[in-house]
């Protein structure tokens, strides 16, 4: 190959940034939106640099910005083909593309980000952020002046329903006539269609917002403009908005990532399904923002004491469904396959899942 | 070699003249932007050029890019030549995606040799059907096609997300939406040991086949006509809307064959966001190559290349995607440059 010749000296500089340096570990990051997106994709690179910052002799590559399509595929192929000997594949949509890849690279070993499936080489690792979630609901319950909740989503996958639904329930552990109004903007990243929605729902006599997209941070800003208040998930943005976040569910993957390179540095590691919670300290729920009162604080603190001692689980009856049906009977647990394929609603959502 | 066959080749390497020459003013631009952010032009190049080409894998990699690319540049080229402006390729990439997985999902679970080839022209079929409409809507009713194009890429892209939402949805996606995974059958054969399949070869046949149509035969110099000087045309009895039907009828085939291949052998499935602006990439192909079909190929291999290294300048130079995005940016603003320079230097 004429130009392979013709870019290897070329190459030799490139490589001086060491991207090939040969004993160390390198780990492959892929995100689906931009890095600094102050959410879902910051919350896995702040894991990316607590691991390099842990692990000794680790080195990281990262790309940010791969859409759920093939094209994840040759991202993660080239990151292994340029030593990456663990790939960190942190969106949904790419589960079955690592897990192909998986079958041609069986010494690769991959992470994924909140899938169901594993394969020889894939295991996956995901926080269960409901607990939190329920908390950060029930500080939205309790401040509330109209009863109208809304939630600001991207998909309706099971992960988004069950963060709608827990916040529904912690909210209605406050005040049990409270609605919460979905709206679905059908991007993880869409910030005009986040201001439209946080706008129209504010219009609307919606008082308080939840959301799971790429980031709160939009919203936040949106409803801090508007007097309004917002619950925040995976990174904590109270500096962007400090008068609107009520509180948030964040993640902090950093201990968990570690932990996984460290097994697998050692040859102990067996793809699973890990998932962390409120309780190992993956998920946390942010400080409190100015406008949750002292009473109000103790109240879901003592639940947070309740769900850290098991004394309370979120996912119990009873339940009822949106259209009024029993989902759950009185003190009963949900199975877990119920939980992890959510897609109904409880009682109180105005919405539906498409 | 006789002079007759040399002139011969000559005339047919003049148009890759242009390609060659932006591709040099791009490595200009893309180094002064380089130095601009305070980076090494010269490493940050290599790592360009290792990430599109640097070995089997990279130059794989820049060929899958390029096939749907390569095939909806034609697809726009075609219209053109009666003076269409179609930015269409998008929406009948997915509508072939969609009528070409609907003939998968129907001989599914015994798929037989038949499936490949019922696939691919029930792909082109869809492509041409969407196509097609904004043709009738055009000679019909004196509809703009590039509005009406322009529209129905929402439309075709929006109807794969309500597919895969809803009625194709794999029960074994487990929430995920995408249709099932096309067996073995539906795959276009793969070349040497990579991802590129055949569909590059049949877009490289059939710009080359396309161009010698409609530079040899009366038929292209009846879209000359009809394009250059449609009154003169109409003296001479050729009829616009019988030709803007099979121009637009065959480019919407082309982006169809397009939106089936890449959803059989490249994605593996029915999925919404899998054009990954295939279309749009091919409609600025198009533009550039002043819809000469040659032209077409190796500007969609460059464009194909430069959206395939992206990734990899991000990994081994750690910049930011957007930095990615300039680079890509600059390579229209150079072939625009070098266009508009020989223009003025050879006018007509």
């Amino acid at each position: 190959m004429k130009l392979h010749r013709l870019v290897r000296p070329l190459l030799a500089a490139a490589l001086a940034l060491g991207a090939h340096a040969a004993h160390s570990q390198t780990i492959g990051y892929i995100y689906v939106g931009p890095e600094k997106d102050y959410g879902y994709n910051t919350s896995h690179d702040l894991g990316r640099q607590y691991v390099e910052k842990t692990v000794s002799g680790t080195k990281t590559l990262h790309v940010e910005n791969i859409p759920e399509t093939a094209e994840v595929s040759r991202v993660m192929e080239r990151m292994i083909k340029s030593g990456a000997s663990i790939v960190f594949a942190t969106s949904y949509g790419y589960l079955d593309y690592a897990i192909e890849l998986g079958k041609k690279y069986p010494k690769v070993a991959f992470m994924h980000a909140g899938g169901l499936k594993t394969g020889d080489n894939v295991g996956t690792y995901w926080a269960n952020s409901d607990d939190a979630i329920y908390l950060a609901g029930m500080a939205a319950g309790s401040v509330t002046k109209s009863g109208k909740l809304g939630f600001i989503a991207a998909f309706p996958i099971p992960q988004v329903v069950r963060s709608i639904n827990a916040f529904t329930l912690g909210a209605q552990a406050m005040n049990p006539k409270v609605t919460t109004t979905v709206v679905w903007t059908g991007g993880w990243l869409e910030p005009a269609k986040e201001a439209e929605a946080t706008n129209s729902l504010v219009d609307a006599g919606i008082d308080v917002i939840g959301e799971q997209v790429d980031s709160p941070i939009t919203i936040a800003q949106t409803a801090e403009k508007r007097g309004i208040f917002v619950v925040g998930k995976d990174v904590d943005v109270s500096k962007f908005a400090p008068k609107s976040v009520l509180t948030g569910a964040s993640w902090n993957w950093g201990p968990t990532m570690v932990k996984v390179v460290n097994e697998i540095k050692a040859g102990t590691w067996k793809p699973s399904h890990i998932r962390g919670d409120l309780k190992d300290g993956t998920v946390v729920l942010d400080p409190f923002g100015p406008a949750v009162t002292e009473p109000v604080r103790k109240t879901i603190l003592a639940k947070k004491a309740d769900i850290l001692a098991d004394k309370f689980e979120v996912w119990s009856g009873p339940m009822t469904a949106q259209d009024g049906k029993e989902l759950l009977p009185a003190g009963k647990a949900m199975p877990m396959d119920m939980l992890e394929s959510m897609g109904f609603f409880v009682k109180g959502v105005i919405g539906t899942i498409k | 070699m006789s002079g007759g066959t040399v002139d011969r080749a000559r005339a047919m390497a003049a148009p890759l003249g242009r390609p060659a020459l932006a591709a040099a003013a791009f490595v200009v631009l893309a180094a002064a932007f380089f130095a601009v952010i305070g980076r090494n032009p010269l490493s940050m190049i290599g790592v360009v050029l290792e990430a599109a080409a640097g070995d089997s894998y990279a130059i794989g990699e820049s060929l899958v890019r390029a096939t749907p690319i390569l095939l909806c540049a034609l697809a726009t080229a075609l219209p053109a030549r009666v003076g269409l402006i179609s930015v269409g390729a998008e929406g009948q990439f997915y509508a072939g995606a969609i009528a070409g997985t609907g003939t998968v999902l129907s001989m599914l679970p015994t798929p037989g040799w038949t499936m490949l080839p019922l696939m691919l022209v029930t792909g082109a079929l869809g492509g041409m059907a969407l196509s097609l409409l904004a043709g009738l809507l055009r000679t019909g009713l004196q509809v703009n096609e590039t509005i009406s194009t322009l529209l129905t890429n929402y439309v075709a892209a929006l109807l794969v997300t309500w597919l895969v939402y809803g009625p194709w949805k794999s029960p074994a996606s487990q929430g995920w939406p995408a249709t099932v995974e096309f067996p073995a059958a539906a795959k276009l054969p793969a070349l040497f040991d990579s991802r590129v399949h055949a569909g590059l070869l049949i877009g490289i046949a059939l710009a080359v086949v396309l161009h010698l149509v409609l530079t040899r035969s009366r038929w292209g110099l009846v879209l000359d006509v009809l394009r250059s000087n449609p009154r003169a045309g109409l003296v001479a009895g050729l009829d616009f809307r019988r030709n803007a039907l099979i121009v637009m009828a065959l480019g919407g085939a082309l982006a169809g064959l397009a939106g089936i291949a890449e959803t059989a052998s490249i994605q593996g499935r029915l999925q919404s966001d899998i054009a990954g602006g295939a279309g749009f990439s091919g409609f600025l192909v198009a533009w550039l190559a002043r819809n000469h079909c040659l032209r077409i190929i190796p500007l969609s291999l460059l464009v194909g290349a430069l959206l395939a290294s992206g990734d990899g300048l991000q990994m081994f130079a750690q910049v930011p995607s957007s930095v990615t995005l300039v680079i890509q940016g600059l390579l229209f603003v150079a072939v625009l440059l070098v266009n508009g320079w020989l223009d003025r230097k050879r006018p007509g």
